[in-house]
């Protein structure tokens, strides 16, 4: 199949790239651009775990075909931190143990990060439905929500 | 203050690995990336039961970028691979005997190829019946599924495991009420978020695979075994895991033993990963089960006797079956002192998934069976299923149905249940709902028929391997000039916490803060081969190896420090600006007052000083697990943790969907040694349990699984996962590092049983199969009426 050739901005930084039309962002932010972040838990948007920000909004990267990509801004679980300083859900990440074997933490993270720019303050109800779509199998979900729910408590 | 305060262990410290995983650097295999990388997936089988009488491979072949596809013929050593009997084929030879099995594997330059070129290969088959249901198996004249019974097997039966404890029917004759039910929980898919997945490496002689995997050295066994080398020439590298839970203890062997057959012949890189169908269609399957179980009791409530059954579905090959087997059967009868008890166990081979280890080893299934009878005892009796199992548990001193004499354990059971009921306020909830549900039953106005419901289940749990298998371990610590410690040991993080417990251990022995401690990932060419990485075992076993070996390296530190103060003993003071320091085990001072106090030296002068005096600053640890009695008999497990948890349900009686909305879960786990890592394994284990017990469901028709995907095979959301309490009992444990004992598998043991219960109490019906779906629980309710 012939080769498409798009640019796309990731964590700030244009790309521009040719690949097939088939490949999905997923592959693309992975295997092109080499941003191993994200992960593949299914390749078929059951799982969540290829969470990223499309144009400011959380989305699986692994249903995005190559020329939907075309001109998005994309932010990765790289692309969080800034100038070495954690993303404040990052931190809470760590602070909660929210983490257990981390396979789902990037895209569960992206999740909770759209969240929290679009309610800085969300209950824990709010912080279960924004991280619906992105399943865990260690945690039980609870030092999740304990930590996304308190990013922006400050005692 | 005394000289026995921790510095670093019962603390809940941040884990190791955290901002690593955070920030998307952790490496995990398929994050991995080497030059001239090929691609390879195998051709599962077309059948549950039939011989292969052509493998037709050429048009594949044809297909440019197809470099090679493999078969049974391409195994250079054994063409088997088991971890108790080799039954199951690397590629299938003559006969495939489920769906999952292998048929060929295509190696191609890119993971689009792969599949194309599978979907190529034809195979002409010879489609035998199968067997699919494990009592039909039983029967003399079922199809065989390992006809040669080469494996020990007798007919379809690959394993009968029984005891007989006391005079069970005299006990029934004396029972004044005798329970009698059949359960069957069902199968469990690990469902972790990774799918199995390596990728290996040759020169054509020596072997590296680079995997996601629990047991790397079951790994290096099977590459071994495969390609027929020495063990020697092999290594296996574990890379960070995303998730594992049994699914990768022996399931990773044939993954590898493939791609390293393919990488060995053709000296390039071969990456395999697993897709989500193909790992549910592949691995090993939480063991389903039917158990008839007859309790007895008096009057009073007190057991008298138990009979149990249990016929297992192990699927087309053994994996550790035997293992589960031994488990199940130990457990059988819950955590209660019975007199009389017999249990007779049969592990049956059919042309389903083969089933292996899951996280609870058995332990879920009979603890579902148990821990329902109690209540079906209770309803029976009238009596508050709280007290029942009070009145009835065994406890220090105790003797256990199957008959172990708990001299070293057992005080946690009580404190778990006393703990969960307070916490959970059991007796005025369970009176509650009871008003609750009796209102609502005459109610005929609102619209929602919702029931509510409190259940529990209480458990034990043998920690570790048990006897008589060997259960040892090996780790080594290594103190560098600066001070800092590297440990190795064979065991493997995967997400539990390993690292960070492993690491607070080290630190904690050797008296430096945690970030001093370096635990290497496990490479079989480097650690030692500490056991395998199951049965909740890192902690208690492993961390003792690490321990006595941090111990060992520190010793010649300690004795310099003891000769500069005059003293016999020493401890370590950690100042608070995190600088070590040694003082005299007797002296009263505070880490806040380190500063002024004269009698004390800075560890980093210690280590230089036995550098410069050419001191040997390494550590082997080495621990076996006292099971083994004076009488020359073998204890069941050398120690016990204890669990209770309890749920909280509503019902829809209209539709049967259950809503767990609480459970309180109280774990006795010895000590705690990270009390975080322990909080994230109980709720971690508890809603996998309440998943088990309420909505995962594996459908398989004639040995095709029906649902092989996520979004078909439901796991919890986050929106389901109910509000938990945890609650750590600690009794303490002579053995394990710090009176440390096994967390991991008894997170998870007693939650699908208490859900179940909880449902109970809700509808005044049992449900006694797994899951309680909504269209079990329907068809429950409905059948009653």
């Amino acid at each position: 199949m012939n080769k498409i050739s798009l640019d796309l901005t990731v964590n700030g930084q244009v790309y521009e790239i040719s690949v097939s039309p088939t490949l999905t962002l997923l592959d693309i932010l992975r295997y092109e651009i080499g941003l191993t972040g994200t992960k593949k838990g299914c390749g078929t948007g059951d799982c969540g775990a290829c969470t990223v920000l499309v144009n400011g909004r959380a989305a699986n990267a692994c249903l995005i075909l190559a020329p939907d990509a075309k001109g998005a801004d994309i932010t990765t679980i790289e692309g969080l931190a800034v100038e070495g300083e954690l993303h404040p859900i990052q931190q809470a990440f760590v602070d909660h143990g929210a983490i257990q074997c981390g396979f789902c933490s990037p895209g569960m993270i992206m999740s909770a990060a759209d969240l929290l720019n679009r309610n800085p303050n969300p209950t824990a109800e709010e912080a279960k439905n924004a991280i619906s779509g992105n399943l865990c199998r260690c945690t039980g979900y609870i030092k999740i929500i304990e930590a996304i729910t308190a990013v922006n408590k400050h005692e | 203050m005394t000289g026995e305060e921790l510095l670093v262990v019962g603390k809940p410290l941040r884990r190791v690995d955290a901002l690593d995983k955070v920030t998307g650097q952790g490496i995990y295999t398929g994050d991995l990336k080497f030059p001239d990388m090929l691609h390879a997936k195998v051709k599962r089988s077309e059948h549950a039961h039939a011989r292969i009488l052509r493998i037709e491979t050429s048009e594949a072949e044809s297909l440019p970028g197809v470099i090679r596809i493999f078969t049974s013929k391409d195994v250079p050593g054994e063409n088997n691979v088991g971890v108790i009997v080799p039954d199951q084929p690397v590629f299938a030879e003559d006969t495939v005997r489920h769906y999952g099995d292998a048929v060929a594997m295509v190696v191609a330059e890119s993971e689009d190829l792969v599949r194309k070129a599978v979907d190529l290969i034809k195979v002409d088959y010879d489609v035998m019946p199968g067997v699919f249901d494990p009592e039909e198996a039983m029967l003399p004249n079922s199809p065989l599924v390992h006809p040669d019974g080469k494996y020990g097997n007798e007919g379809n039966v690959l394993s009968k495991m029984g005891y007989e404890k006391g005079d069970v029917e005299k006990g029934f004759r004396d029972a004044d009420i005798i329970v009698e039910e059949e359960y069957r929980p069902g199968y469990q898919e690990h469902a972790f978020i990774e799918t199995e997945r390596c990728i290996a490496t040759s020169d054509g002689r020596n072997v590296t695979v680079y995997g996601s995997l629990q047991c790397p050295f079951y790994v290096r066994d099977a590459v071994a075994g495969a390609l027929g080398i020495p063990r020697a020439r092999i290594r296996i590298i574990q890379t960070a895991i995303g998730g594992a839970f049994g699914g990768k203890e022996d399931v990773p062997s044939e993954l590898c033993a493939r791609a390293a057959l393919a990488a060995y012949i053709l000296r390039r890189p071969v990456r395999k990963i697993r897709s989500r169908e193909d790992s549910i269609v592949m691995h090993t399957k939480r063991h389903p089960m039917i158990i008839r179980h007859r309790l007895g009791a008096t009057r009073e409530g007190e057991l008298v006797a138990a009979r149990v059954e249990i016929i297992s579905d192990q699927g087309a090959y053994c994996s550790v079956g035997k293992y589960v087997q031994k488990r199940a059967m130990v457990h059988a009868c819950g955590a209660y002192d019975i007199p009389n008890s017999k249990v007779d166990t049969s592990f049956v081979y059919t042309n389903n998934i083969l089933t292996g280890a899951f996280r609870g080893f058995g332990g879920p299934q009979v603890a579902v069976a148990s821990e329902l009878q109690m209540d079906e005892l209770a309803r029976r009796l009238g009596m508050d299923p709280l007290k029942l199992r009070l009145k009835n548990i065994v406890e220090k001193g105790g003797i256990t149905a199957k008959g172990q004499n708990l001299d070293n354990c057992g005080k946690g059971l009580r404190e778990c249940i006393e703990k969960a009921a307070n916490v959970s306020q059991w007796d005025e909830k369970r009176d509650a709902y009871e008003k609750f549900n009796e209102k609502m039953k005459h109610s005929s106005t609102g619209t929602l028929n919702i029931r509510k419901g409190i259940g529990m289940s209480s458990i034990m749990y043998g920690v570790a391997l048990g006897g008589p298998t060997p259960d040892s371990a090996t780790s080594t610590c290594q103190i560098t000039e600066d001070g800092s410690v590297i440990i190795t040991t064979g065991g493997t993080e995967m997400g539990q916490g390993a690292k960070t417990v492993l690491s607070q251990i080290a630190a904690e022995a050797v008296g430096v803060p945690l970030h001093y401690v370096t635990i290497l990932d496990a490479d079989t060419s480097i650690v030692q081969n500490s056991g395998p990485s199951v049965a909740s075992r890192i902690t208690p076993v492993i961390g003792e190896a690490t321990r006595r070996g941090a111990k060992e390296a520190v010793s010649e530190i300690s004795n310099l420090a003891c000769k500069l103060l005059g003293v016999n003993r020493v401890r370590s003071v950690i100042a608070p600006d995190g600088t070590p320091f040694s003082v005299p085990a007797d002296a009263m001072v505070k880490k806040a007052d380190i500063d002024k106090f004269p009698d004390k030296v800075d560890y980093h002068e210690l280590v230089r000083s036995c550098y410069g005096e050419a001191k040997l600053l390494l550590g082997v640890g080495f621990c076996s697990t006292p099971t083994l009695l004076e009488n020359g008999e073998y204890r069941d497990y050398y120690t016990y943790s204890f669990a209770c948890h309890i749920a909280e349900v509503e019902v829809d009686m209209d539709t049967g969907r259950v809503m767990v909305k609480k459970l309180t879960c109280a774990n006795d786990v010895g000590k705690a040694i990270n009390p975080q890592t322990v909080e994230g394994q109980i709720e971690g284990g508890a809603v996998q349990g309440m998943g088990y017990g309420l909505m995962e469901e594996l459908v398989t028709l004639n040995g095709r699984i029906l649902n092989p995907s996520l979004v078909d095979y439901h796991i919890p959301t986050s929106l389901d996962a109910p509000q938990i309490t945890p609650l750590i009992i600690e009794e303490h444990d002579s053995f394990g590092p710090y009176g440390a004992k096994g967390i991991g598998e008894p997170s998870l043991i007693p939650t699908p049983a208490a859900v179940l219960n909880a449902v109970g109490h809700a509808i005044g019906l049992a449900v006694r199969k797994t899951p309680a779906s909504p269209e079990n629980v329907w068809r429950a309710i409905r059948d009653h009426r």
